[in-house]
């Protein structure tokens, strides 16, 4: 019988070859797909989390975490039987127009993917019709905006404003972040939250779905 | 070549393209610190990751420097005259160039080697790779920077003069739009770095800015306090050391 709080150890420990092998060793076993996700990954994925907020792990350490989770979770999904349950919700990502910082951003993203949801991508220097765009197409949950400098993080608002025009501000969340970016600011331009780290970003957006 | 008279240097553009990063001093902890170790060093497992990195990058990486050292005067409390320029870079910078007679325009970058090596990186997914990388290329155009001042430095000593700190559009309130300004004052796409629209730099692991040249001039250390960024990256690491 697979030893399950091997997957748990592997996920906070960042170990993706084990997270995988044990996976398939409990799938082999029998073990429910819906029971390895809540009890061992998501377990796992907390753990690393307040470790992070208590300042005992780091970014790197979120990272290998959210890598191992994301390969176990590859193996489960399609063992699913309720498709929607593979996903904690569909998210938008981007970093405004004229901004070229993606770091920030794609660690949010891969600690938002690492953790369930199903994320879309759009890069650097996204204008807000291509944000518009990509919520529609993929009828998305949130849309999380990102922004480094005083001067592009303004054209949130616009990103905002596109979304109100084209209709979907009732069909979708507006989460901000980004180093020059806070709660005030979010409140000003009609974001429905801001999130300062990417550990912060993921417990957001699950409370914003209440997932 | 500088043509150096009494107190005064001017030159004509200068580029270092030929630089290898082994010719640059890393410094470790500020790598470190980026990552958010504070006062702590990396596990085993992600030193190992930012050694190899960083072993890679020193192969494939062509950092270039280049600079134009003008005379210039101060025409009010917040600019800069270079060239008939007006270079606004406000009275929090200002006051440390006040005694400055010439002015090192400048431009530092890690190379569009290593913006392609980032493109790489993240067509792959490797996240962990990337954040690494994104902090090693961070301290590449630092160093770059400490280099280029070594240079200004040795070229100001041989006429008795002193420099400052270098300063830049984005930091203590200098407006990033000056970029367009700054870059007027350099030949096009100096060191193969260009600037978009909303001012920012290619490759992005690029720094432009001026360094003063002056008889009572001193570096002095960086003061978070005259800037309005309080959520700054910088900022945070100081505050946390």
């Amino acid at each position: 019988m697979t030893d399950l709080n091997l997957l748990y150890e592997a996920v906070v420990g960042g170990k993706l070859e084990i997270a995988v092998e044990t996976t398939n060793s409990a799938i082999a076993d029998g073990v429910n797909a819906h029971s390895i996700i809540n009890d061992y990954l998501i377990k796992g994925m907390e753990e690393i989390g307040q470790r992070f907020e208590n300042g005992k792990a780091f970014v790197p350490n979120l990272l290998m975490s959210a890598r191992a989770m994301k390969g176990s979770l590859d193996i489960l999904k399609p063992l699913l039987k309720d498709e929607t349950s593979a996903s904690l919700g569909k998210i938008v990502i981007g970093t405004v127009k004229g901004d070229l910082h993606d770091i920030g951003k794609n660690l949010v993203a891969s600690m938002l993917e690492g953790c369930g949801f199903e994320v879309i991508n759009l890069g650097v220097d996204v204008t807000s019709e291509k944000f518009v765009t990509a919520i529609k197409e993929n009828n998305a949950d949130i849309v999380c905006m990102s922004a480094l400098l005083t001067t592009t993080m303004t054209y949130m608002k616009e990103v905002i404003e596109a979304i109100e025009a084209a209709g979907l501000k009732d069909k979708v969340k507006v989460m901000v972040g980004g180093a020059p970016v806070n709660d005030t600011f979010a409140t000003k331009i009609g974001a429905t939250a801001f999130s300062d780290n990417a550990n912060a970003a993921v417990q957001t957006a699950k409370r914003l779905l209440a997932v | 070549m500088n043509a150096i008279t009494t107190n005064r240097i001017s030159n004509t553009y200068i580029e270092k393209s030929q630089l290898k990063l082994s010719d640059f001093s890393i410094d470790k902890t500020e790598i470190y610190r980026s990552l958010g170790y504070m006062d702590s060093i990396p596990e085993t497992q992600f030193i190992e990751i930012i050694d190899t990195t960083l072993e890679l990058l020193t192969s494939i990486c062509k950092p270039r420097i280049g600079y134009q050292i003008y005379e210039g005067n101060f025409t009010n409390k917040g600019s800069i005259e270079i060239n008939n320029i007006q270079l606004k870079a406000g009275r929090n910078i200002i006051k440390y160039f006040s005694k400055a007679t010439q002015f090192a325009v400048f431009i530092v970058t890690a190379g569009i080697e290593f913006d392609n090596y980032m493109k790489k990186l993240r067509f792959e997914n490797d996240t962990v790779t990337e954040f690494i990388a994104d902090a090693i290329g961070s301290e590449i155009a630092q160093a770059g920077i400490r280099n280029l001042s070594k240079d200004i430095n040795a070229i100001a000593q041989q006429t008795g003069l002193k420099i400052s700190n270098p300063y830049s559009p984005g930091y203590c309130n200098w407006d990033l739009s000056e970029q367009q300004t700054l870059f007027s004052l350099l030949p096009a796409e100096p060191c193969g770095v260009r600037l978009n629209d909303s001012s920012l730099m290619y490759p992005v692991k690029s720094v432009s800015g001026v360094i003063g040249i002056g008889f009572d001039l001193a570096k002095m250390p960086h003061k978070c306090n005259v800037c309005n960024m309080k959520n700054c990256s910088k900022r945070i690491i100081i505050k946390a050391v």
